[in-house]
């Protein structure tokens, strides 16, 4: 009596642990919601770590590159719009102004002899105007 | 990995740098502004005495001297004028009179050593336009003469109505003296802006005869238009210095001349730069 209910208590033990205890219209909902559909392939097994710590970093280098190479992209269109014409076709017709270049001496002597620099000619015209004195012209009137 | 992806991004840059000419600035200036192979002897100039700017600045002291005085002289005329109109004394109205005389006598040598300066300095750039300048001069000296004929005329006053008189006769005489004046600071400065001109003259036609590129040449027909304008300017300058002479009225046309004036001295200066940067971007020197 004793084996035969324990027999009786391990298959039933063994069929609590292979199914879990649902009532019958949960299992036929469950039946309804999730048909088996031999074209979908099986859900891939669970990946270790490792895995995924390889294809994180080949994603973050496949990234890096594109976002690098859309970097020099843009570089190499800033620098082209800089870039100087080097033939012989006039160029806007814009007076350069440059200060502060050192004039070659032979063109010094020969724009101004005697003097430093260029701007020298300049100060020929800025000296002072020399402006009269303020007078009384009523010294002595009533 | 980090290793490689490094290189391939100094892969990148380096297709990069061969790929577009990048403009090298700083090669580029130093080109230009490097000095010419063969180097030329640089000589310093020797500082010389010019006997004209000798004579200015010596004349503008003796001016600003008697400046000096004539300011002292006129505080001690106001205030003894004050001290007789508070008194009414006949020691104040001797007291005034003297201070009259000592100020007059003062204006007069103040104005006559300011005349003296501004005829010495149209000396300076008289080559630009010698009859107009010479016509100035004259008439400058005559009034330096009648200034100080003044000083004598100034001793002999006695009487408050001589005093009245003379203020009377140099209110009228100012005006003419005025105008002269002012048409001095104008010839000079007509003058030493077309003596700038002189020299930058040569350099453009000598800089138009040599082989410059297109954009040099354009850039040199620029300075000679500016050229034309400051001329231009200068005569326009000149033009408002001619009113009637005769004319009892003086309206001081000098700020309207300085406004020329100072377009002018613009449009130089611009040629100036202008100039310099064609020699140093075009040249081979």
């Amino acid at each position: 009596m004793t084996e035969q209910r324990t027999e009786l208590d391990i298959s039933l033990d063994q069929n609590i642990e292979s199914e879990p205890l649902l009532n019958p219209l949960q299992k036929e909902q469950e039946a309804v919601q999730t048909p088996v559909d031999p074209t979908i392939p099986a859900k891939p097994k669970k990946k270790d770590k490792k895995t995924i710590l390889l294809i994180g970093l080949v994603v973050f280098f496949v990234v890096m590159l594109i976002l690098s190479s859309i970097a020099a992209s843009i570089a190499r269109s800033r620098l082209a719009t800089t870039v100087v014409p080097t033939t012989n076709e006039p160029t806007p017709t814009a007076a350069p102004v440059i200060n502060n270049l050192e004039l070659p001496q032979v063109w010094r002597n020969k724009l101004m002899p005697g003097m430093n620099s260029l701007q020298d000619l300049i100060k020929i015209q800025n000296q002072d105007e020399f402006l009269p004195p303020q007078v009384d012209i009523l010294i002595g009137a009533n | 990995m980090l290793l490689l992806f490094l290189l391939l991004i100094r892969s990148v840059f380096a297709a990069e740098g061969e790929i577009s000419p990048t403009p090298n600035i700083a090669t580029d200036s130093a080109m230009v502004s490097s000095p010419s192979a063969t180097p030329v002897p640089t000589l310093i100039p020797t500082p010389t005495i010019d006997p004209v700017q000798q004579k200015i600045d010596q004349y503008t002291k003796d001016y600003q001297y008697n400046r000096d005085l004539y300011n002292q002289a006129y505080l001690e005329y106001i205030n003894k004028k004050q001290i007789h109109t508070q008194y009414g004394t006949i020691i104040t109205e001797k007291e005034k009179l003297e201070a009259t005389r000592n100020v007059l006598i003062a204006r007069n040598n103040m104005m006559r050593t300011y005349l003296l300066t501004l005829r010495v300095r149209l000396d300076k750039y008289i080559s630009q336009n010698p009859t107009e300048t010479e016509k100035l001069k004259i008439d400058i000296n005559k009034w330096e003469a009648w200034f100080e004929e003044q000083k004598t005329v100034a001793k002999s006053l006695i009487s408050a109505t001589d005093f009245s008189k003379n203020a009377e006769d140099f209110k009228s005489k100012y005006t003419p003296i005025r105008r002269v004046i002012s048409t001095a600071l104008v010839q000079h400065q007509v003058n030493a802006t077309r003596y700038t001109q002189s020299l930058l003259v040569p350099v453009i036609t000598e800089l138009s005869a040599s082989d410059l590129k297109p954009e040099g040449q354009q850039l040199l027909s620029e300075i000679r238009v500016k050229l034309d304008l400051s001329s231009q300017s200068l005569q326009q300058a000149l033009i408002k210095t001619g009113q009637n002479p005769n004319s009892s009225n003086f309206n001081d046309f000098y700020p309207d001349s300085k406004t020329n004036l100072i377009q002018a001295k613009d449009y130089i200066s611009e040629v100036i730069q202008n100039l310099e940067g064609i020699i140093i971007r075009f040249t081979n020197l």
